[in-house]
């Protein structure tokens, strides 16, 4: 019984490093090599957050430092910032996971947003610290609404779809 | 439950909080190292690169051909339009090539007259483009030429016309090219015919800004904008673009390397010429080249 879904968590866990890599990929892609004043929206992020308050044994921290170091490579972004600050919050959520134990959705959404602007705040004081040449706030804003936007798109498909849920109240006592 | 749950964690959780502080800490030193020793560190971002990124040209050139054929396919919508847009064109360019066949007859003649020695043609490499910087505020992208093509930092690139950037970063099989209009670019140009020189600077735009013009009074929109050669990166009279006066009353610059649709571009071989050490070396006549660096080699001694 164990066997198996330890088995399962390696599965999910490989799932997701997998889509992560999809991610980059599609982000690398020459579709236009012109300047796109619009950024692109964390979808890992809220992939990550929903699956921290489901299922965190899917989503140790060593998993999203792993994914997030690649985006940081990859996409020729300050080495490791953006890993600390997503950590970070990761963890925050992690810790306050028992807050979700009721299905409020709205309390979930405007939590992990909130969450997500204390990343990128902390991002930005960082870079601005460290005299790193900065992105624009504006595009900034623009990131943490769209990552705010597609939060529920995640959600359904997570929940719906991909039929992962929060162990329901008192299962854990014979799951472990 | 939740008691229980607490003494299933009780083992792991010091080693876990450990490795955490170990891996912020970690990530933290290698953000320190980027910042401190930022070449070395983009050095090694290359490599990284290089090792993965041509793996993975089978997979990504079916979705680039497609994301071609899609945009191909959206512009037979208005192929009208752009016929006539093209005869209109074509009679203009008929107009300026007999003009150019004569000009060019002129500077023939003019240049025999004056016996004139022009600078050897550069050579040319042609690379394909493999990926984007895959960030809206970084604009460049990594073509399939490194250093077993004898690309070194520093060289121009360009498409058929115009200038598109430098290579930054060079890998084994692939490098990266700089935009100009990627908001660290910065290149000296001269504006042509006021010959006023200027710093062509990006910032992410498609039309750069012409900074520190000495004198804007004499520059006029649709004015040609080349590469000066100052500061010895790139070659001069490599054609840049045009420049445009904004609202804002400051001068910008319409490239005329076409970014939309670019698949190739080709890398400009040129090698600067020797710094000059000592003054006596500016008279007299050329020595050949392996005496040059002999000599080079013995005045660094």
């Amino acid at each position: 019984m164990s066997g198996t879904k330890l088995h399962l968590t390696w599965l999910f866990q490989l799932t997701l490093i997998l889509f992560s890599a999809l991610i980059i990929f599609f982000h690398l892609i020459p579709f236009t090599l012109t300047p796109t004043p619009l950024p692109t929206p964390d979808i890992l992020f809220c992939v990550i957050s929903a699956l921290i308050i489901r299922r965190p044994e899917i989503v140790p921290f060593w998993v999203v430092g792993l994914i997030y170091f690649g985006f940081d490579v990859f996409l020729m972004r300050p080495l490791g910032i953006w890993t600390i600050c997503i950590l970070g919050a990761a963890e925050v959520l992690r810790s306050n996971r028992d807050a979700f134990r009721e299905n409020l959705f709205l309390f979930e959404w405007l939590y992990t947003s909130l969450i997500f602007l204390l990343a990128l705040i902390a991002r930005q004081t960082i870079l601005a610290v460290s005299f790193t040449p900065t992105p624009p706030a504006l595009s900034m804003v623009w990131e943490f609404v769209f990552t705010v936007a597609v939060y529920p798109i995640v959600l359904f498909v997570i929940t719906y779809i991909l039929r992962i849920k929060k162990p329901a109240l008192g299962a854990l006592g014979y799951k472990g | 439950m939740a008691g229980h749950k607490g003494q299933d964690y009780d083992f792991g959780r010091p080693i876990r909080r450990v490795l955490f502080g170990l891996t912020i800490f970690f990530l933290l030193s290698i953000f320190l190292f980027w910042r401190i020793d930022n070449p070395r560190a983009e050095q090694m971002r290359i490599s990284i690169l290089d090792k993965v990124i041509p793996n993975m040209e089978w997979a990504m050139a079916p979705i680039t051909r497609l994301s071609q054929i899609v945009e191909d396919f959206q512009s037979y919508g208005r192929i009208y339009e752009q016929n006539q847009e093209l005869r209109r064109e074509l009679q203009q360019m008929k107009a300026w090539r007999e003009a150019a066949i004569q000009l060019e007859q002129e500077k023939a003649r003019l240049m025999d007259l004056n016996n004139l020695r022009l600078p050897p043609k550069f050579s040319i490499i042609s690379g394909v483009v493999l990926t984007d910087s895959g960030s809206p505020f970084r604009q460049s992208a990594l073509i399939n030429l490194g250093k077993r093509d004898g690309i070194v930092d520093g060289w121009a690139a360009m498409d058929g016309l115009g200038l598109l950037g430098r290579i930054s970063g060079v890998g084994e099989n692939s490098s990266r090219v700089v935009f100009l209009i990627d908001s660290n670019s910065r290149v000296p140009v001269t504006i042509k015919p006021s010959n006023q020189k200027a710093i062509l600077s990006g910032d992410n735009t498609l039309l750069p800004v012409l900074d520190f013009i000495e004198n804007t009074d004499l520059v006029q929109p649709g004015d040609r904008i080349v590469t000066s050669g100052d500061g010895g990166v790139f070659p001069p009279d490599l054609l840049v673009g045009q420049a445009v006066l904004t609202s804002d009353k400051r001068f910008r610059t319409r490239l005329s390397a076409d970014y939309k649709r670019l698949e190739f571009m080709r890398i400009v071989r040129h090698s600067p010429g020797l710094p000059i050490t000592d003054p006596d070396r500016l008279i007299g006549p050329a020595m050949p080249s392996e005496v040059i660096t002999d000599l080079t080699t013995d005045a660094n001694r």
